[in-house]
């Protein structure tokens, strides 16, 4: 059914720029659902859009940096993306039913991102919450290093399930340094050497089984599938231990 | 009438109003000399350095004082001093008439009839009139008697606090 | 002001000259003395409310104010605020027997660092002896065969458009100066001057509000620095160049395009390489606002911007932020002048920068280890005059302007820093002298007796907005008619025709290979 808040476009053979303004004219003439066919590693979409109500659907693989400043709508990606996803994202919700790159969620403030398999390097990183925002950043497989680097806020969860990479640890080397807000849930074991000399590792308390619940829910929602999630015995919760990680460094 | 109006963002307490009062109101004019000469001391509750009253009366030297006043409250200050009000409860509450308005509708006082009652204190809303608590023998006194407030510097254009304030803290404006 | 400043210190604290307790110097050596005339002071006390820094007390028995010299920076304040002028601040002197090697400096920091284990912190800029390139350049003047001209006169232009220009302009173009498409999005200055970047957190609300009213005057830009645009300065949006830096902090979407133009941070003149860091304790209500981070919390930008670890990762974020702002604004990026800069500088134009901010190593910086600021970057003259070269010679000169950061201290050093070949320059630590900064390097304790970089409730009060905005605009003014002067003695009648114009540069008491680099000739010749 067509209706004038549903367009589709064919991205093929579109210039990154051209896509991006088309799709942002399309949101002010007010469309609410956008389907983008045969994406293929266009840049930027959704780059800076602040609309709400406004889902684009991309089918096919977008290129980096996509959702980055975004503000608002919600974009579902059907295949992999790539690097830069949801960077500096202020509100919004980004699912990828596939694999993502690095640096994911870069300096992130609020929204949601989702992404079903593994990503790759500097994930989460600066994520920072701030009043009613909460970033919340799902992970389905497994993560590389520098994972939660410079935390500064909100949820950042790492499931280690759906998996290329089944000889892989859950999560690399350098997770969480120099963290010294938000919280990790990584479910699996974190060996102690892998984590940043500011935070420690705990069980989950009644408190974040709360907060996970739903959040898993949600996931499991968005993904159209019932993972086998909710052992939350599986799980390790890491915090800061200090809200100033480099408060003794320097004298005057 | 122009009066003196404090205002409370700018004001960074630093005194220098009251020590550019104080000064005003010294026979000398200058701060150096009138601390020497007159014992210029400030009603700042800092100062526990109180020299004899007596001294400073039988010198015949009474001392100036500062007529505004910095209240201070953490990063809270400003300089307060008289609101030269128009139906001033100060003049309905002395008792000899030495309180009086002139034409331009300033509060003044005549210091010769001043007995030092302090009645016009106590009737201050503002908290503008203090004691000169070196001073308890009127016979003696010309100048700065007992009660004293602003008055607004009749032998200035602008009165000596205005113009000295740093961050200009304290406006001289005809406001209704 | 709420200290009890009168209140003598204890037997106990008084002694702590001579004391040796944890976190305090083994040895105390005041490096300065505060001498007070004791016929002059009159006990207004004004001194003791005014010191930030705990070195002045008044002891109500013996109705003498003193200081613990140990304490006092030399910022002034006290010397200024005094009524009677009887405070005068002197060196210290008596240190230790003079070595011209261990300078105070090394022996200072060494005490210090033993004390505690910790990194020496300062702030402002480089404050070593090294050779100063401006000051051994000179200008040129019009005599008999180029007459002079007179800016009281005539008129002279010093607007200044910054960011990419088209590559040609078809003589259609022209002849119909409408037809002409500018392609790239500018920014235009009245002014070659605009306020470096100095974030609200290192800088007090009002000095910021008052740049950026006297930029507004002016019709120049303030740049909000990394730490986000404040709700209340959203009126002065039009001469705003907001930061992206590492942290990230206050930026969004709305954040790039309430902005005249965009700047990604990558470098800091007096600190390259390495981050920012505003302790918990000075993230108040008003800063987590603008920074958008919860009060109190730690805002860390570390010195590499995660996602940037090449050219074709900064052309990334650049396009990125061009695609948020729908290719309005013009995307700066800046870096600190090192080594092989123009190298550097040509990538990043390559990388689609409009605008390159080189920034020397003069520039300031509200905090940074000493080290850091005094031994690494190079001058920004040099700098500047090989980015300059370069982008000649590749013959993308056009595609973005330069703007010099760094130490300019004055209308003679913007002029000399566009005949090198900058667009504009920055000037950072001189609006802050203009309003009142005595370079004493604290800015790092957010103590400023003179509530420039602080945000202390009770401090940055002493700096009230409109003072700012008149004593900058002042001096943007004032700078005006210098460059005015200095354009008409040369000949010029606009700040287009000095550009990169060398000739009018000579060298004085410089080697061939400085006066290589600097790509100028020998005074005389």
């Amino acid at each position: 059914m067509r209706s004038k808040y549903l367009i589709e476009i064919d991205a093929k053979d579109v210039y990154y720029k051209d896509l991006n303004e088309l799709i942002r004219k399309e949101i002010k003439k007010g469309v609410k659902d956008i389907r983008l066919l045969n994406v293929c590693g266009q840049r930027y979409i959704g780059d800076g859009i602040t609309a709400n109500n406004v889902t684009i659907h991309v089918q096919g693989v977008p290129g980096e940096d996509m959702a980055a400043f975004m503000d608002g709508p919600k974009l579902i990606v059907e295949n992999n993306a790539q690097d830069g996803v949801g960077n500096t994202m202020n509100d919004g919700k980004v699912v990828v039913h596939g694999l993502a790159g690095d640096v994911l969620g870069y300096g992130m403030r609020g929204g949601k991102l989702y992404v079903k398999g593994d990503c790759g390097y500097r994930v989460g990183i600066h994520m920072k919450g701030y009043m009613d925002k909460v970033p919340i950043m799902v992970i389905g497989g497994k993560a590389g290093n520098f994972f939660g680097e410079y935390m500064a806020g909100g949820t950042l969860i790492l499931l280690g399930m759906s998996t290329n990479n089944n000889d892989r640890p859950v999560v690399g080397d350098y997770c969480a340094t120099g963290m010294h807000g938000g919280i990790i849930y990584i479910r699996g074991i974190v060996e102690e050497d892998k984590l940043g000399k500011e935070v420690k590792h705990f069980e989950l308390d009644k408190y974040d089984k709360e907060t996970l619940k739903p959040i898993l829910n949600d996931f499991c929602k968005e993904m159209g599938e019932q993972f086998d999630i909710f052992d939350f015995s599986q799980y390790t919760k890491i915090i800061p231990v200090s809200k100033r990680p480099y408060g003794r460094m320097y004298v005057y | 009438m122009k009066k003196v109006y404090p205002i409370e963002e700018r004001c960074i307490g630093c005194h220098l109003c009251e020590v550019a009062c104080i000064v005003e109101h010294s026979k000398v004019k200058n701060p150096v000399s009138a601390y020497f000469t007159e014992g210029l001391t400030f009603n700042h509750e800092v100062s526990s350095y109180t020299p004899e009253p007596n001294q400073a009366l039988s010198d015949n030297r009474p001392k100036p004082l500062n007529r505004c006043i910095v209240e201070e409250n953490g990063a809270l200050c400003l300089s307060t001093n008289c609101r030269h009000c128009e139906e001033a409860s100060c003049i309905l509450a002395c008792k000899n008439g030495s309180l009086y308005k002139d034409e331009e509708g300033r509060v003044l006082l005549n210091e010769k009839k001043c007995v030092g009652c302090w009645m016009c204190l106590m009737a201050c809303e503002y908290g503008s009139i203090n004691r000169n608590v070196y001073i308890k023998n009127v016979s003696l006194i010309e100048n700065n008697a007992i009660q004293h407030h602003c008055d607004l510097c009749p032998e200035r254009e602008e009165p000596a606090c205005v113009m000295v304030c740093p961050t200009k803290a304290l406006a001289f404006d005809n406001r209704k | 002001m709420t200290q009890k400043f009168y209140k003598e210190p204890g037997v106990k604290d008084s002694l702590q000259i001579r004391r040796q307790r944890q976190g305090d110097y083994f040895h105390s050596h005041p490096e300065y003395k505060v001498e007070r005339d004791n016929n002059k002071c009159i006990r207004c006390l004004v001194c003791v409310r005014e010191c930030p820094y705990d070195c002045t007390y008044f002891d109500t028995d013996r109705n003498v104010i003193y200081n613990i010299d140990a304490n006092c920076v030399n910022c002034k304040r006290c010397e200024v605020m005094c009524p009677t002028q009887c405070i005068e601040i002197r060196d210290w002197g008596n240190k230790f027997r003079d070595n011209a090697y261990w300078d105070f400096k090394h022996w200072g920091s060494i005490y210090k660092q033993a004390d505690t284990g910790a990194v020496v912190l300062t702030g402002l800029g480089n404050d070593e002896d090294y050779k100063s390139y401006f000051d051994r350049m000179v200008l040129d003047a019009s005599q008999v065969t180029n007459p002079s001209i007179d800016p009281l006169r005539e008129p002279m232009e010093l607007r200044t458009y910054i960011g990419r220009k088209p590559e040609t302009l078809t003589s259609e173009d022209i002849r119909n100066s409408k037809k002409i498409k500018t392609l790239f999005p500018n920014i235009s200055t009245e002014v070659p001057v605009i306020f470096a970047p100095m974030s609200f957190g290192a800088i007090s609300f009002n000095f910021q509000k008052g740049l950026a009213t006297a930029a507004k005057k002016m019709g120049t830009f303030f740049n909000t620095g990394e730490g986000g645009l404040h709700p209340d300065l959203l009126e002065f949006k039009d001469h705003a160049i907001v930061q992206v830096a590492s942290g990230r902090f206050g930026v969004s979407s709305k954040y790039l395009k309430n902005s005249a133009a965009c700047e990604i941070k990558i470098g800091q003149g007096a600190k390259p390489g390495i981050g920012g860091h505003l302790p918990g304790e000075k993230v108040t209500y008003d800063i987590s606002q603008t920074r958008m981070i919860p009060e109190g919390s730690d805002a860390i930008s570390p010195a590499p911007q995660h996602d940037i670890y090449s050219i074709e990762d900064l052309r990334l974020l650049i396009y990125a932020i061009k695609e948020a702002v729908e290719y309005q604004k013009p995307v700066s990026v800046k870096i600190a002048a090192v080594h092989n800069v123009s190298a550097i500088a040509s990538g990043i134009v390559r990388a689609g920068a409009d605008i390159v901010v080189l920034d020397g190593f003069r520039g300031g910086t509200g905090a940074a280890p000493r080290i850091i600021r005094d031994h690494v970057g190079i001058p920004i003259e040099v700098a500047l005059a090989q980015v300059d070269e370069r982008l000649r010679k590749e013959g993308i000169r056009n595609q973005a302007s330069i703007i010099a950061a760094g130490g300019i201290r004055g209308a003679d050093d913007i002029v000399k820093a566009i005949a090198l070949g900058a667009d504009a320059v920055y000037a950072g630590t001189s609006a802050m002298l203009a309003v009142g900064c005595t370079l004493c390097q604290q800015c790092h304790r957010g103590k400023c007796a003179w509530g420039i970089t602080t945000n202390q409730a009770d401090l940055r009060k002493r700096l009230p907005v409109d003072i700012a905005a008149e004593r900058c605009t002042n001096l943007l003014m004032a700078w005006a008619r210098e460059i005015k002067e200095m354009l008409g003695l040369m000949g010029l009648n606009s700040i287009e025709s000095l550009r990169g114009n060398r000739l009018k540069l000579r060298g004085v008491d410089l080697s061939e290979i400085e006066l290589k680099t600097l790509g100028i000739a020998q005074a005389g010749i």
